[in-house]
């Protein structure tokens, strides 16, 4: 018995040994993946039109300049962006927007941390990029060029966004290896490492970019958009907010990285001088000032034709899409009834009358609505969809007053404060046609405003090229030249009013009153936001009565200066929290 | 292919040198215990008597199925079997798939705790299945009973055999059962005046103003302006009380000389929930399934040593419902629409409809509808060829298994144009349209398809000589399936073995083996080894305790294994790095796909492993108890994770799945049966059992907390994490006194969360591990029959607890511009606030009370159901003989009758959707 069991062992030892060996040669073939289409790095970098795809995946991951409607949304742009400050208000109450208008977001909600992975997403890709774009073989020198240019120019785009929410930000230039757990622990770069960072991507970017794409290239960067990036970041970070010693709440020990730590007027110097060369640049890009489409349609021009001469760059996110998609669903309630964007009275109130004083607004109301209308600003008329006028084919005539027929139906539906946004709905844009969706980055009439800004602020007064430049951008819309006395604050007031109106709804506003920490003023972030009621006169009259009501009360704390990180990302211990949070 | 037969050649010589050497005097006494008494399956075609088990494994035959009424096997499971865990999850016929889980959660890795199911030796559906069809079902449950299946064990296996014909004349069996099912429990909504009254409660308290005046209570309590004033209960307009059910089985089997054969034609058929729609309009139909299957078994015996064996099962499943494939969207739209929203008609007979919502009861008549054809078709062949001419007890087979599945759609869809109607000042009617008439559009493809072949081979042996039986296998396996959009088939190759051996009926020793590869893994990283190994002793039968007289069998046994998973669900070939579109972007007029890197690749990842200690006894006492008992330890380890909670996103990808997490589980399974014929006219039987199991994750990727309970580590598998509810605030002092909850503002009658970490601030760093998940830790079930007579009774009652459920959405008031259920009654007023049960109604989304996930809408899922109950009357033989039949009984049966449980609102296993039926039926049962 016991020789017998040993001849079993052995045998089923050697046999089963055998088996287990070779198992794999015997049937390999059975277990290995066929050939298919799988993708690689190396596939990437095989040919120059495989590296164009990768581009095309880093403005994908790279061109979001916005603030989300709800987290990610699907990683979609939208236009939710007026309801963070006081140039709107979303009827849907679960937009992020409400959260910053309650400032009740926190380092969970802050609706910014699906950006957050995407950004550092189009960094990785870039960073692959340029370690690895002078190895394709079939690809141009001049085309080698342009893509490290397009790269750059993005990175710094990114930095940018992240730096007008976040303050400084970790510096990530090269790809990490996952082999080195340890080279993942950088922590934040100061502000001024940042800055700089962001000003060194853009200036070499410039270098490596053509000033105009072949049509059927049109959105790609050019180097007027690498100016414009210099030109925006140097403005950003010589206001307030960040040139400073004393940042609007301190982040204890490390101050740095939400501020330069001192105050130095040549920033703005240095701010001056990068709009000026996107200005002296822009004939080589072919880019000017819409000025011959009239004075009351030069405006409307500029946000409604695609691509016209006086952008710069525009987002190509989005293509031709309906009324009920992310983008358009939440500037409407005319077809997507469960959101849409109500123009405050706060923001209306600050277009000027033609002549270009002050509009008075009874605090009481009045009986003259239409008049008051009629007198306002060009650009009234070309951006907010108030009550009689045009918005589209299908509601040619708004009828936003109380007890318009039928009240529970659009436009009137849940209108709270008597106006609708038409700024960015595309005329062709109803229930069964597409849209393109037109989202400009930047346009030439920004430098120009940008220009004046840093002249005032430089100069300690308005300088006559400060003058020149905002006289441009008022008298294209026919609005009279500022007068010509005005002290600095006295220019700098007007100058921000000007700013508000030019670039309504162009992602602009919500930084904007950040950077020059106006934001807790009453009527800004802060306090009571106002809508008017609307009354049909009885006939014969064609007047409208108006009342103001405040229709909400906003909320701000100074740490929503700096937004937080998402909670999730400073829990892993590298971030230090902005202070506050 | 030269070195594929040396490895034929080398088996061959193995069985030779194995069959020789113990050939030595074979003992007819062995060979007749070897082949008497109950047998079990365990897998690859083997089965060994039961009392040659040392692993864990619970069984049910045929004959332990009742007549409950289902269309779906999985569900009829329901604590049967000690150890398995059935969550049904849906009760609409055609979608009513429950989860199997084999002694709880194992794993927290997304794609799975899914059990193994193989139908006939081959890995398939099942759920189409009906008892009549089937012979028995074992659950293979701890590591060393499932390492033969490799990669795919370690959940659990559970073996489903289907019936054969037996040598005899042919037996004719024919049932019918004809009932009707009616939903258990409904949601309970508040009314129209109830609605208009609580929602101007709830505008009060947001301080806006209210909607309706007391002339609109008025009109809607006195529901006399059923256009204007309309109080519709949509669940009554739509559903009919009573659905007619309906089954028919015919089987045929037995067999002669060399021939045997098993033949089942069977229908069960549902005719509907939905009141009368067909009648309606030509543009609907009632939601009907009809499951139609048929199966021939047929084993052939071609020569002396030669015989096949053939299993071909067809299901043909036809399920058609108005306008969409399921009635989920339906019972979600019925949940919302504020009763008042609209009457179903208006005065003019058009149908209401308003911007927000469509009309469910023209959605049902008037959009068409949605039919699904599946075709589900089983084939497998096996040859056995004996192979005495070498050494007694050596066989070798061959099998090759097809098993396809197929769902094709065909839809009719059209829109309808439903009105809102508002009165005018001149009291004209105006009419407002939503949607247009369309015609009919019609769209038919493909939905779904599973396809898998497999191919096996084995080489048996067994032999008994002086006291001593051995039992092996030797198997090769290979096994290649795909569903749709999948590029790459699932494949797994491997060879897997066993060998029992008993000494003197008294102690019993077994080895097992897999060793597989899958394709999902790096070359050269693909095959693992699985070994199992366990051990009895059957103490009844020494010497010592030959003399107990009430114990007629004692067994005790203990098995140790490690068993593999791979159910990677998408993560196959993350060995190497792939490059992925990202979605377009636009350039000029063209759009491109753009590509980024979508995750790092880990060439080292490898499949999730268990070990498993198993300790259990088996015992029949005074004859008649039959009890046993297992107990469990397994450790789950490699479980595939990814590690994002710990490296920062600004490394700018994903990161890979890492083996690197770890669960424990611990548990019992124990069951306890009991037969006696007290006299000639009175049978009495019971059976009991009662499992637990508990998981325990011991690591996993995740940040270090400063609140350490809100760590996983530590926790049973997706333990729930929530804001704790501790009443609601009573007024602005208490607010003003309580930590600060940063949800959104708060007032009086606001739900009031418990501060967890005592920061003075509620945020999401206060969720806190409550109650339990929605898979019981503890589950029992009893079976009781008796027979008096002619008489029979049964009935089967399932409890579970240590279980947790979540209130649906329907029951957040006004939510969502939803409706309000009944339970809002209890809302907090002033007047309320210390008997309140449901915090202050609120008319817009209310972040605080309704948004987040807070222990308030969590309830205790435990349940105990009477899932059978059935009263039957065997017709007398003779009585039977006269009109030419051997056997015969009625019965009247009923399904799920009773519930008790906590929830009390809605059904403890099924909160929305579809409802949970109860049924009643009647049957006969004859056998010619």
């Amino acid at each position: 018995m016991r020789t017998s069991v040993k001849i079993i062992l052995a045998v089923s030892y050697i046999v089963l040994s055998l088996l287990f060996i070779s198992c794999e040669d015997m049937m390999g073939n059975f277990l290995e993946k066929p050939p298919g289409v799988d993708v690689t790095e190396d596939t990437i970098f095989a040919t120059q039109n495989n590296v164009e795809t990768f581009i095309m995946g880093i403005y994908k991951d790279g061109m979001y300049t916005d603030m989300p409607e709800w987290n990610d949304r699907n990683g979609k742009r939208d236009a939710a962006f007026g309801c963070y400050c006081d140039e709107a208000e979303n009827v849907a109450s679960w937009y992020s927007s409400q959260r910053y208008n309650t400032a009740s977001i926190t380092p969970q909600n802050n609706g910014d941390a699906g950006r957050w992975t995407y950004r550092w997403k189009a960094i990785r890709s870039i960073n692959t990029l340029l370690d690895r774009i002078d190895d394709v073989p079939d690809a141009s020198d001049e085309y080698k060029k342009q893509a490290k240019g397009q790269a750059l120019f993005i990175r710094g785009l990114c930095y940018f966004e992240m730096f007008k929410r976040y303050g400084g930000v970790p510096i990530v230039d090269k790809r990490f290896s996952f082999d080195d757990p340890e080279s993942l622990k950088i922590g934040r770069a100061t502000l001024e490492e940042t800055v700089d960072f962001i000003v060194k991507d853009a200036v070499e970017a410039a270098k490596l970019l053509p000033d105009k794409w072949p049509l059927n290239h049109t959105g790609k960067a050019t180097k007027g958009a690498a100016l414009m990036l210099k030109s925006r970041t140097l403005l950003y970070a010589a206001s307030d907010l960040s040139n400073t010693a004393t940042p609007p709440l301190a982040l204890q020990g490390h101050n740095e990285l939400i501020s330069y730590g001192n105050y130095d007027v040549n920033r703005w110097k240095l701010a001056a001088d990068a709009a000026k060369e996107v200005i002296d640049w822009a004939p080589n890009g072919e880019v000017r000032l819409i000025d011959d489409r009239g004075e009351d349609k030069n405006y409307q021009y500029v946000w409604s034709v695609a691509d016209n001469e006086e952008v710069i760059m525009s987002s190509k996110l989005t293509g031709s899409v309906g009324f009920g998609t992310n983008v358009f669903k939440s500037l409407n309630n005319f077809y997507f009834t469960q959101s849409g964007t109500m123009i405050t009275q706060n923001f209306v109130e600050k277009y000027e009358k033609k002549d270009g004083t002050p509009q008075y607004w009874d605090p009481n109301g009045g009986n003259n609505l239409a008049q008051i209308y009629k007198d306002l600003d060009p650009r009234f008329g070309q951006s907010i969809g108030y009550n009689g006028a045009y918005w589209n084919k299908d509601f040619p005539v708004l009828t936003l007053w109380e007890g318009a027929v039928p009240s529970n139906q659009p436009p009137l539906l849940d209108l709270k404060t008597g106006y609708w946004v038409r700024k960015y709905v595309p005329e062709e844009l109803n229930l069964s046609t597409n849209a393109f969706a037109i989202w400009t980055l930047y346009r030439l009439a920004e430098a120009y405003l940008n220009y004046a800004e840093a002249l005032n602020e430089f100069h300690g007064r308005p300088v006559k090229e400060a003058y020149d430049a905002v006289n441009l951008i008022r008298g294209r819309s026919g609005m009279p030249d500022f007068p010509s006395d005005l002290s600095q604050e006295e220019f700098r007031e007007k100058i921000r009013n000007e700013r508000s109106i030019e670039l309504f709804f162009e992602e602009h506003r919500l930084w904007d009153v950040m950077r020059w920490r106006i934001a807790e003023e009453d009527g800004v972030m802060q306090g009571g936001m106002k809508g008017i009621k609307i009354y049909k006169l009885p006939d014969p009259s064609s007047e409208f009565r108006w009342e103001p009501y405040v229709f909400e009360e906003r909320f701000w704390k100074a740490s929503m200066y700096r937004i937080p990180f998402p909670q999730s990302e400073v829990d892993k211990g590298y971030i230090i929290q902005n202070s506050g949070w | 292919m030269q070195q594929k037969y040396s490895h034929i050649f080398l088996l061959v010589l193995f069985f030779i040198t194995t069959g020789t050497v113990l050939q030595a005097q074979p003992d007819t006494q062995d060979s007749l215990i070897y082949e008497n008494g109950d047998k079990l399956p365990l897998g690859y075609n083997r089965t060994i008597p039961k009392w040659m088990v040392t692993s864990a494994a619970s069984t049910l035959s045929f004959d332990d199925f009742d007549n409950s009424f289902g269309t779906n096997l999985g569900n009829k499971l329901s604590g049967k079997l000690a150890g398995l865990t059935v969550l049904q999850k849906n009760y609409e016929p055609g979608l009513d798939s429950p989860e199997l889980l084999s002694r709880g959660l194992g794993t927290f890795y997304g794609a799975g705790n899914n059990i193994l199911v193989v139908v006939d030796g081959f890995q398939s559906f099942y759920e189409q299945l009906v008892p009549e069809e089937i012979a028995s079902i074992t659950l293979l449950k701890d590591a060393a009973s499932t390492t033969m299946y490799g990669m795919k064990g370690a959940n659990g296996v559970l073996l489903i055999t289907t019936k054969r014909g037996k040598n005899g004349p042919l037996k004719v069996n024919f049932s019918m059962q004809q009932g009707f099912s009616k939903p258990n429990r409904l949601p309970d909504f508040l009314g129209a005046y109830d609605h208009a009254r609580l929602y101007n409660e709830a505008l009060f308290n947001d301080g806006q103003p209210i909607r309706y005046s007391d002339t609109d209570l008025e009109a809607y309590r006195g529901g006399s302006d059923p256009f204007f004033y309309p109080d519709v209960d949509w669940h009554k307009t739509l559903l009919r009380s009573w659905v007619p059910v309906s089954k028919y089985n015919l089987t045929l089997s037995g067999g002669q000389n060399s021939t045997n054969y098993f033949v089942l034609l069977s229908v069960i058929n549902n005719a509907g929930l939905y009141e009368k729609t067909d009648k309606k309009s030509d543009f609907s139909s009632n939601s009907t399934f009809t499951q139609y299957n048929v199966r021939a078994n047929v084993d052939i015996d071609i020569t002396k040593r030669l015989s096949a064996s053939t299993k071909l099962g067809f299901t043909v499943a036809d399920k058609k419902n108005p306008a969409d494939y399921s009635t989920d969207a339906l019972f979600s739209l019925m949940s919302t629409i504020p009763p008042n929203a609209f009457p179903v008609y208006n005065p003019n007979k058009t149908y209401g409809g308003s911007a927000r919502f469509s009309n469910p009861w023209g959605d049902i008549i008037e959009s068409g509808y949605f039919t699904t054809n599946q075709r589900t078709a089983q084939v497998s062949l096996m040859l056995t060829h004996q192979l005495d001419m070498i050494t007694r007890g050596l066989s070798v087979s061959a099998a090759v298994s097809f098993n396809n599945s197929f769902m094709g759609y065909s839809a009719k869809s059209r829109t309808y144009e439903r009105f809102s109607v508002s009165r005018g000042s001149d009291n004209r009617l105006n009419y407002t349209k939503f949607g247009e008439e369309t015609a009919l559009t019609a769209s038919e493809d493909e939905f779904n398809q599973w396809r898998n072949h497999t191919v096996q081979t084995f080489l048996q042996y067994n032999s008994s000589f002086s006291g001593n039986i051995i039992d092996a296998t030797l198997g090769f396996d290979s096994d290649s399936y795909t569903q749709q959009f999948d590029q790459t088939d699932f494949k797994q190759l491997g060879v897997n073995g066993r060998a029992t051996y008993t000494h003197q009926q008294k102690y019993i020793g077994e080895l097992t083996f897999g060793y597989y590869g899958s394709n999902a893994f790096k070359k050269n990283k693909r095959f693992g080894l699985f070994p199992g190994v366990s051990l009895g002793w059957v103490v009844s039968n020494e010497e010592f305790l030959k003399d107990i007289r009430y114990l007629d069998f004692l067994k005790l046994r203990t098995s140790y294994g490690i068993s593999g998973i791979n159910l990677l669900g998408d993560q196959r070939f993350m060995y190497d790095q792939y490059y992925s579109s990202q979605g377009p972007y636009i350039f000029g007029n063209t759009t491109v796909q753009g590509y980024a890197d979508s995750y790092l690749a880990n060439p080292d990842l490898t499949w999730e492993k268990k070990r498993e200690i198993n300790i259990g006894i088996d015992a029949l006492l005074w004859d008649n108890f039959d009890f046993s008992m297992d107990v469990f330890n397994q450790l789950r380890y490699d479980i595939m994770s990814v590690p994002n909670s710990e490296i920062p996103l600004y490394a700018g990808i994903v990161y890979p799945y890492w083996n690197i997490g770890e669960v424990k589980n611990r548990g019992f399974e124990a069951q306890l049966g009991y037969k006696k014929a007290l006299s000639d006219d009175l049978t009495l039987s019971a059976n009991f059992n009662l499992w637990y199991a508990k998981s325990e994750v011991t690591s996993i990727p995740e940040i270090i907390k400063e609140d350490g309970y809100q760590l996983q580590k530590g926790k049973p598998v997706y333990q729930p994490f929530l804001l704790e509810a501790i009443g609601f605030f009573r007024d602005d002092e208490d607010i003003r006194d309580s930590p600060l909850q940063t949800f959104g503002p708060v007032q009086p009658g606001d739900i009031k969360y418990k501060d967890q970490n005592n920061d003075g601030v509620i945020d999401d760093r206060d969720y806190y591990p409550v109650g339990y998940t929605n898979i019981p830790q503890l589950s029992a079930g009893i079976t009781l029959g008796v027979v008096y007579k002619n008489v029979f009774m049964n009935m089967f009652i399932q409890g579970v607890t240590n279980r947790s459920v979540i209130l649906p959405s329907y029951f957040h008031a006004f939510q969502d511009e939803g409706k309000a259920p009944s339970m809002a009654l209890g809302r907090w007023t002033e007047k309320t606030r210390d008997t309140a049960t449901y915090p202050r109604l609120s008319s817009y989304n209310n972040q605080n009370n309704h948004q987040v996930s807070s222990s308030f809408w969590q309830r205790d899922g435990s349940f105990i159901k009477l899932r059978n109950i059935e009263l039957g009357y065997n017709i007398p033989g003779s009585m039977m003989r006269k009109i030419g039949l051997t056997s015969g009984n009625l019965f009247v049966n009923g399904t799920n009758i009773f519930t008790w449980d906590r929830v009390d609102i809605a059904d403890p296993e099924v909160l929305s959707g579809y409802p949970a039926m109860r049924t009643f039926s009647v049957g006969v049962k004859v056998e010619l």
